[in-house]
């Protein structure tokens, strides 16, 4: 039998914005890969059941699809973390090197098989932000007593540093913020941040990253789905899959960059951490990367086979480096571009 | 109707099924009384979590062995998640206790105009065939998610709680408490109408209402 | 239309039946669920499928920490209730009201305003209010329309009046400003409880016997200068409100928490008033349980009903009756008012925001009502006519769920009939504070300086 024409999917993030739009984009592809034999019906998130119990219900069979962010099954397969917010992890391009050319996918899949889950990793977000903060981070000390809004391995380094970390629901982050309640928070990209008003109530805005390089989102089906379909289909999945990988890559980091821009006219301080702090983070991570691969078999072998394949990119690149070109006498520096977009 | 005209066929009927129906109800009151507390619980977890973010704590206690629920460290977020383990607990049960209670929502306006009869009927009609398979069929089919949690050693990504297949299970067992209280019901109405004269008595002893 | 019908039989049997169950007075949330299950097997759906359920019950109400508020401020409530301070306050604010007919429901009104400053969850607001004042009106000799009615009305003012956990949903909906929400909110907010006191004054002056001046002496026996037991009643439930307002304010909680201060603080206050005992202590914990239980039985069967429901196509039913009409902005914006009203009859706010918004909000972006309004100043507009719109959906028959709180909360006294009659005047003035903010969008964006 030939499976389902039109796939219901279980979304986590809304598809009004860029995370949940990844989904709409697959779909697109999709019906072009199949000549508008198969779509995706994507479903708003709690539409079919909640954001965090979308990887369960496909599991279960309950839903034949959901688009997620990789992280948010830690709990579960503590494995995603990895994909989903590695600290000091790869570039987006290194990361994607490693699950399209490395073993990345393939661990991933090794770890969803007892659950009856195939992923399709189909959308990267560049880096996340290092945060919106109402307080100055000058010096590891400042951390001490802080509480922020963050989740994960990040979490984990910033509690070694003395730092409060806290669960504030989605909803309820922009008044936590306004109100003191925390802090701190990290969320998603500028464009994602900026939507969510954050600008209003929080007055620095922290680079880098540092607890998410990079961060995969996937579509999960069905096992027995999935196996419904033909060979033919199941590589048209993967080219619609590569597609908008590809499309998610060109199309976000400029439109950050606009979006930053935007938030600092806006008034938002945008700094960098101190590399004393970036220092401090790393020694944290050392320890909390000891204790994970210590507690986690198939976090250390991801972990190592990752790096392996990073060390390879990273040489190419190094061997490769030239300067910037110079300018023509005489011509203005370019100046980023602005205005367009407006998130 | 009095006692004296019914027939002794009913009398039986309404006996047994009073008699079957008692530990049913009193099951559920008695659990419904004990889980009412856990309101008090909730508070003070709550109180604790604010007053631990105050201070800029985040750790309260780490040891060694891994413990139940708590695994090894007591931190905000184990209160955090705690406030919501608790409030299911209050919420599940809570909904059989109300059920004896009569205290569920019901759009009374004919209702109110049946007999003690037609009520009895409209409950017992509406136990079997909406709320007790609603209960069994969402129990049933909440095996897989309990079952999951299990295997995977599902536990918070915040540095909270552990073994959420605790939690999770309370969802089918609360469900099924809850078929067993309208079992209950069932019989007891069943028991009215044998007899009408156990239609005016209430399940619950009288506890005070508010005016 | 026949295809219409055709297509969508099973939806439209779906919400015909539950009309027709509801009538029977079988509980409401049983017979959501019930309804849920015996549809999905009349419409060949999947069992498996059904396996949803037990997930959005666990997500959306046991796992959903904000629901955790309910409990909490059912519980503030009762011990507001029972230690005696709020009939202090009640009578001493109608005291201040002096002679004005319809005094005491007035202070209702205006003690609903700031309640929905603090608490923003309407079952906890419409079941404090009413444990607050239903007793002491019903025993001045309120009818009971005026009584309940005000009561809901002013109860539900929270999910629009900031903070909201509905207009934080909005906005990560809608993708606009949560902070310019709560601003755009605050206007139209007031503009309401202004609306329901001007009633209230002119009704309590038309029919003097719906709101009797209490008998003086009746009233209060208390002898102590006005502005002296002014100062006395009003200090317990002000250092309240300020515990609860103030502590999310000062930035120590969340909306949640501060549900958790403000029980503990009516725990100290009944302490303080040496009206607290064991009994009274037990009575209220089982209380809370049981009133806080027929609250999310509710949620737990809509979510079972609205998930077969959607799978049934109801949801393509509402996208296709929108999208089929051809009309101009200000058409299709009183149709999908109207719309949303309508669905108010049957769903919850939060099925209504997630299947609606996301379907109209780019269609709204892009209409021309010739203010040469910004895509964002246009949806923050649109976002606060529907959450007025959802506002009233709380008080309309046969799902209002502020009426099934405060149903809750008579236990028996009061029928279902007479608190559908009493909200008939009050979602009539929502209405016109509806079109209100239609006509003239500077309510609405003035605020937040998006004019
Ligand atoms: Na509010
Ligand atoms: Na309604």
């Amino acid at each position: 039998a030939e499976g389902p024409k039109r796939l219901d999917v279980a979304s986590t993030f809304s598809t009004q914005n860029f995370l949940g739009e990844g989904a709409v984009h697959l779909s697109e592809e999709l019906e072009k890969a199949t000549g508008g034999e198969v779509s995706l019906r994507v479903h708003e998130p709690g539409d079919l059941v909640p954001a965090f119990e979308v990887f369960n219900s496909v599991s279960s069979g309950a839903v034949q699809a959901g688009w997620d962010w990789i992280g948010y099954w830690a709990g579960t397969v503590p494995i995603t973390n990895l994909y989903g917010a590695l600290p000091f992890g790869p570039t987006p391009e290194a990361f994607m090197s490693w699950m399209w050319a490395g073993e990345g996918t393939e661990l991933l899949q090794k770890a969803y098989d007892p659950y009856g889950v195939k992923v399709l990793p189909c959308f990267i977000s560049p880096q996340e932000t290092g945060g919106w903060y109402n307080k100055e981070i000058n010096k590891p000390e400042d951390f001490e007593g802080l509480s922020m809004r963050i989740s994960g391995l990040g979490a984990k380094v910033l509690n070694k540093l003395g730092a409060s970390t806290q669960l504030v629901p989605g909803s309820e982050i922009y008044l936590a913020l306004e109100r003191g309640r925390v802090d701190a928070t990290e969320f998603s990209v500028p464009q994602v941040d900026a939507a969510m008003g954050f600008d209003e109530v929080a007055e620095y805005y922290y680079f880098p990253g540092w607890h998410q390089s990079a961060s995969w989102f996937s579509l999960l089906i069905n096992q027995q789905v999935w196996d419904e379909y033909s060979d033919e289909r199941k590589a048209q999945f993967e080219t619609a899959c590569r597609a908008t990988l590809q499309w998610a890559m060109a199309e976000a980091p400029p439109e950050q960059v606009r979006t930053i821009h935007q938030l600092e006219e806006k008034g938002v301080k945008v700094r960098r951490f101190p590399d004393e702090v970036i220092s401090a983070l790393q020694d944290a991570w050392v320890e909390v990367r000891q204790e994970e691969m210590q507690n986690n078999p198939d976090f250390k072998e991801a972990y190592e086979s990752l790096m392996q394949h990073v060390k390879l990119i990273d040489e190419w690149y190094e061997l490769q480096a030239l300067p910037a070109p110079k300018p023509i006498q005489g011509e203005n520096q370019p100046t980023p571009v602005q205005g367009e977009g407006d998130a | 109707m009095t006692d004296a005209r019914l027939a002794p066929w009913r009398e039986r009927g309404a006996a047994v099924c009073a008699a079957l129906a008692r530990p049913l109800v009193w099951l559920g009151l008695f659990i419904g009384r004990v889980t009412s507390w856990l309101v008090l619980l909730v508070m003070l977890a709550v109180l604790t979590t604010v007053t631990l973010n105050a201070l800029g704590i985040n750790e309260i206690a780490r040891w060694q062995a891994d413990v139940l629920l708590f695994g090894n460290a007591l931190t905000i977020n184990s209160v955090t998640e705690l406030q919501w383990h608790l409030f299911g607990i209050l919420t599940l049960f809570g909904g059989t206790y109300a059920l004896h209670h009569d205290t569920h929502v019901r759009v009374d306006l004919v209702y109110q105009k049946l007999s003690p009869r037609g009520r009895a009927i409209v409950d017992i009609l509406g136990h079997l065939l909406m709320l007790i398979p609603f209960c069994l069929l969402i129990a049933w089919l909440s095996q897989h998610f309990v079952a999951m949690s299990y295997m995977s050693g599902e536990r918070s990504n915040y540095g909270g709680l552990t073994d959420r297949y605790l939690i999770k299970a309370m969802l089918p067992i609360g469900l099924v408490f809850l078929a067993v209280g309208a079992l209950g019901q069932v019989f007891n109405n069943l028991a009215g109408l044998f007899d009408p004269s156990r239609l005016a008595v209430p399940t619950h002893d009288k506890e005070p209402i508010h005016g | 239309m026949a295809e219409f019908l055709a297509e969508y039989a099973l939806a439209i049997a779906m919400v015909v039946a539950l009309l027709a169950g509801i009538f029977t007075g079988y509980p409401v949330a049983f017979l959501l669920g019930g309804l849920g299950i015996a549809f999905a097997f009349i419409g060949g759906i999947p069992i498996p499928f059904l396996g949803t359920v037990g997930s959005r019950i666990f997500g959306g109400v046991i796992e959903n920490w904000l629901m955790i508020a309910i409990p909490l401020f059912v519980f503030m409530g009762l011990m507001l209730e029972r230690s005696g301070v709020a009939k202090r306050l009640l009578l001493t604010l109608q005291r201040l009201f002096g002679r004005t007919p319809g005094g005491l429901a007035i202070s209702v009104a205006i003690l609903g305003v700031v309640m929905a400053a603090s608490t923003g969850i309407i079952g906890a607001s419409v079941v404090m209010l009413g444990l607050l004042a239903l007793p002491v009106m019903m025993k001045q000799g309120y009818r009971a329309e005026m009584a309940c009615g005000v009561i809901a009305a002013s109860g539900t003012l929270g999910i629009l009046i900031p903070p909201s956990i509905m207009l934080v949903l909005m906005g990560s909906i809608l993708q606009v400003s949560v902070g310019a929400l709560f601003k755009a909110a605050l206007l139209p907010g007031l503009l309401l409880g202004l609306l329901y006191i001007v009633y209230l004054l002119v009704t309590a002056w038309l029919k003097p016997d719906w709101a009797p001046l209490a008998d003086p002496d009746a009233v209060d026996a208390d002898t102590t200068p006005l502005p002296l037991a002014l100062l006395r009643d009003l200090l317990g439930p002000v250092v309240l409100i300020v515990a609860v307002l103030g502590s999310i304010m000062a930035g120590i909680a969340t909306p949640t928490e501060a549900a958790a201060i403000g029980a503990a603080g009516s725990l100290l206050l009944a302490l303080i008033m040496r009206s607290l005992d064991w009994a009274t202590l037990r009575d209220a914990v089982r209380e809370t349980s049981r009133t806080s239980a027929m609250i999310l039985f509710v949620v737990i069967g809509a979510t079972c009903f609205s998930v077969v429901f959607k799978r049934l196509g109801g949801d393509y039913m509402i996208e296709e009756m929108v999208t089929g009409t051809g009309l101009g902005p200000y058409g299709l914006l009183l149709l999908l008012m109207l719309l949303i009203f309508v669905l108010g009859f049957f769903l919850e706010w939060i099925e209504i925001s997630f299947v609606v918004l996301p379907l109209v909000a780019p269609v709204v972006e892009v209409l021309d009502f010739g203010y040469g309004l910004s895509g964002q100043a246009l949806l923050i507009w649109f976002a606060i006519l529907v959450a007025i719109n959802l506002q009233t959906s709380f008080l309309t028959p046969p799902f209002g769920y502020a009426l099934f709180y405060l149903k809750g909360i008579t236990e028996g006294q009061i029928g279902i009939g007479t608190i559908y009659r009493s909200i008939i005047p009050f979602v009539l003035l929502q209405l016109t504070g509806l079109i209100l903010c239609i006509a003239f969008p500077a309510l609405v964006l003035w605020l937040p300086g998006l004019l």
